[in-house]
């Protein structure tokens, strides 16, 4: 029963298949397709430009070398040098507030001045 | 054979069907074209120095993923257009419940065929969109079980189950045409 029940399937599916390949596109759908076709293969012969596997150590040493030499230079300059202006209002600054700390003493501690 | 040629002749095997199945899917020439033209390119530039009997379950899996694309911005753009001022207040619907089953071929195409093949056509469309990969892969472009599960990316009794059912499905379908 169920032997028949396959080649009863298996003639159905025949029947579609043929029926289905019957039917043939149209003209100028077959030249679009084909069309459509020779541009893909062409475009195989097209060469990719992507880097070579082999590539990859020697950007990846190279890499490494210039992060070490980043490094090495960052650390010779532990403070980046100020110019000249700032290095002075700095100065200034500190001095300023050394002279506001002190009259604030002053005239907490009732400090007598003469 | 060099490569170039043994793509062209794979790909001129395949050309026709593949634009029927997925026209079957989208139920728009176009639209088939356009999903056809980018599974070969694809095919062509990214997997033609693959062995030649991986390309039909690799073509066909690029084919799906093609109209599965197509299906899912038809679905945000039915979406988007969904938020105008046009929509219906009542229509709640969702958008993805708007994707074609394949039953609306187009007029000009169906003046070409006869009835009962288009009762078939028909009947194919109308099947779930798993089941009638697994039918065409399976009983049209010919590819086993195992390259169909890799084509569906699905399991292989996944393929059994759904081209069983698809057969059932279109026999019942199609019995007083085809007893």
């Amino acid at each position: 029963m169920s032997g028949e029940r396959r080649r009863s399937d298996e003639d159905f599916v025949a029947q579609v298949r043929d029926v289905l390949n019957e039917q043939s596109l149209a003209p100028e759908i077959g030249g679009r397709l084909a069309a459509a076709r020779h541009r893909a293969v062409a475009s195989v012969d097209v060469p990719i430009l992507r880097a070579p596997s082999s590539w990859i150590p020697v950007g990846a040493l190279a890499t490494t070398l210039l992060t070490v030499g980043l490094s090495v230079a960052i650390d010779n300059n532990v403070a980046p040098p100020l110019d000249d202006e700032r290095q002075l209002a700095t100065v200034e600054d500190m001095d300023l507030l050394m002279d506001l700390e002190f009259v604030a003493w002053l005239d907490t501690d009732n400090v007598d001045a003469g | 054979m060099s490569n170039a040629a043994a793509l062209n002749s794979f790909l001129a095997s395949v050309e026709q069907r593949a634009f029927r199945m997925a026209r079957f899917a989208v139920s728009d020439s176009d639209e088939a074209m356009d999903i056809v033209q980018d599974a070969m390119l694809m095919l062509a530039r990214k997997y033609a120095t693959k062995p030649e009997a991986e390309w039909p379950p690799l073509f066909f899996r690029i084919l799906r993923n093609r109209i599965t694309d197509f299906h899912r911005r038809r679905a945000v753009r039915n979406g988007i257009f969904a938020l105008f001022p046009s929509r219906r207040d009542d229509d709640d619907s969702n958008p993805l419940d708007h994707i074609s089953d394949g039953r609306n071929v187009e007029p000009e195409f169906r003046m070409q065929i006869n009835v009962a093949t288009q009762r078939l056509e028909g009947a194919v469309a109308a099947l779930p969109a798993r089941q009638r990969e697994a039918f065409l892969l399976r009983a049209w472009e010919g590819l086993d079980v195992a390259d169909t599960a890799r084509a569906m990316r699905c399991s292989e009794g996944s393929v059994k189950t759904h081209y069983s059912r698809a057969v059932h499905a279109l026999r019942e379908r199609l019995e007083d045409d085809w007893p």
